[in-house]
């Protein structure tokens, strides 16, 4: 427990998010290759599955590019904010780096949730949503605009005093942690894992297309934050991955501009401004919904 | 729980890590630099004793003021890495200082400051003895330590935000007709280990 009070230097946490980053990867790819395995042993396997496989890695690769532009203005706002307007200068420690974790994962709960209530965000997120599939390399399958809303949940840890270092340290430990939750192979883990920690089962839900799994289980790392605020649903019926629309389609550019080309046609082709200014705020089960009555009459 | 609910007692659980984090176990430690109170309170009664002794105690002080003005070496002893390398490869050394895990875990408290020393240098200024570390009486364990030369330090450059390169330049601005024993340079830390000042002091012979 003391060691947690050391003192640790900026290099030393920039050096572990780097190396976390690169070398968890490589694991992914190591466990998407035991997936593949698995699937070709129990006789799951499918050109569809194999393209849409491909297709995840292609819009990482698209979404890496995104990435690597912003990267710098991103950090710098953070920064920024914590050179500038921060309340406190919290020390570099192990115990600040447990609590910017928790706290990165609550701003993610927060994130995951907007991204799902409103056109906009969802036009990014529906990207990694839409796959019929359910394995690691769906956990890579990202949107244009993937790195944008992360910013206004994640700055105000800047403005808490947490060194941005620590803060992007925590992103990544949050990310990685979602990431091996994408699986068909863990079926539940033990009780009081289930009951503390987000685990394969409980995003399984989340990536329903089941009516009673709808927006449910938004959590990171801790499920107990759907539990408190009323979005939890248990892992029961057989779930049905993907969205409303159907994407069908293994191409990753249709794949990787799918939402916003959607999001795109819903504006153009809205009957008034205040409609258009509903697809923005509402969530898109509304617009969905307003189609389909559209469609009856 | 309903949206608003939600976020309150979100706002109320970051409040409460909030408050956790800033008031987070820190190894409390008794500054060395208390024990000088004690030094001038037994003096004080002792000058109560007697006026000799009281006359003595005052000598004793302006001695001591005296040696100061002379000795005002920034720091005792360094606690760090050390290598006899070029000057110009002391980021090298940084980054070993930096890796060096071991000695961070070593303090106890935030660090002050952290201390570069370069000492036998060459007569051209292209090599040195150079120690990067923290002063000794910031680690908790004992460690091999560098003992700083004693003398008076004389500034070279000061500032809040100097450049590697400005560092680099500011050795063109040593009097290089009189013998150089030692440089040293402060880079004073704040709580996030960021440095806000930082000054090269220079010991002639």
């Amino acid at each position: 427990m003391e060691s947690l009070s050391n003192i640790l230097s900026t290099d030393f946490i920039y050096g572990w998010q780097v190396w976390l980053d690169d070398w968890f990867l490589v694991f992914a790819l190591a466990l998407f290759v035991i997936e593949l395995l698995r699937y070709t042993i129990k006789k799951k396997m499918s050109w569809n599955l194999l393209g849409d496989s491909v297709a995840n890695y292609a819009t990482l690769a698209m979404f890496i590019v995104i990435v690597a532009l912003i990267a710098g203005v991103y950090a710098g706002v953070f920064f920024y904010v914590y050179d500038n307007f921060r309340l406190v200068e919290l020390p570099l420690t192990g115990w600040t780096i447990l609590a910017c974790i928790v706290l990165a994962d609550l701003a993610y709960y927060w994130e995951h949730r907007f991204l799902h209530m409103n056109g906009f965000g969802w036009a990014t997120h529906t990207v990694h949503h839409s796959s019929p599939h359910f394995n690691i390399s769906v956990a890579y399958r990202h949107g244009p605009m993937d790195w944008f809303f992360p910013l206004f949940f994640y700055l105000p840890l800047a403005l808490l005093g947490f060194n941005p270092v620590i803060i992007f340290l925590a992103e990544v430990i949050v990310q990685i942690y979602q990431t091996l939750l994408h699986t068909e192979a863990v079926k539940k883990l033990p009780k009081p894992i289930e009951a503390i920690f987000n685990t394969p089962s409980h995003h399984r839900v989340h990536h329903a297309t089941n009516k009673q799994y709808l927006d449910k289980n938004y959590a990171g790392i801790f499920i107990i934050w759907d539990k408190m605020f009323g979005s939890f649903a248990e892992e029961k019926e057989t779930v049905n991955y993907g969205v409303f629309p159907r994407i069908n389609s293994v191409n990753p550019l249709k794949v990787f501009f799918s939402g916003y080309g959607k999001f795109i046609q819903r504006l153009w082709h809205a009957p008034s401004w205040s409609y258009r200014c509903k697809l923005f705020f509402k969530s898109p089960t509304w617009a969905w919904q307003q189609e389909q009555q559209e469609k009856k009459q | 729980m309903s949206l608003f609910t939600s976020i309150l007692t979100s706002i109320i659980i970051v409040l409460a890590v909030w408050f956790g984090v800033i008031y987070q176990p820190t190894p409390s430690y008794a500054k060395p630099i208390a024990s000088s109170t004690t030094t001038e309170a037994t003096e004080n009664n002792a000058a109560n004793e007697s006026v000799l002794s009281q006359a003595k105690a005052i000598s004793d002080k302006a001695k001591r003021s005296l040696k100061n003005q002379v000795n005002n070496t920034p720091v005792n002893n360094i606690a760090g890495v050390q290598q006899h390398m070029m000057i110009s490869d002391v980021g090298k050394l940084w980054s070993q200082f930096d890796r060096n895990q071991s000695l961070h875990s070593k303090l106890k408290d935030y660090p002050s400051a952290i201390y570069v020393l370069y000492r036998n240098i060459s007569k051209d200024f292209t090599n040195a003895d150079i120690t990067i570390g923290y002063s000794d009486l910031e680690l908790k364990a004992s460690m091999s330590i560098t003992i700083v030369p004693n003398g008076n330090y004389q500034n070279v450059i000061s500032g809040n935000e100097l450049s590697a390169i400005q560092l680099e330049t500011a050795w063109k601005k040593l009097d290089f007709n009189q013998n150089v024993v030692a440089v040293i340079e402060r880079h004073q830390l704040n709580k996030s280990a960021d440095v806000i000042n930082v000054t090269m002091q220079v010991l002639y012979k």
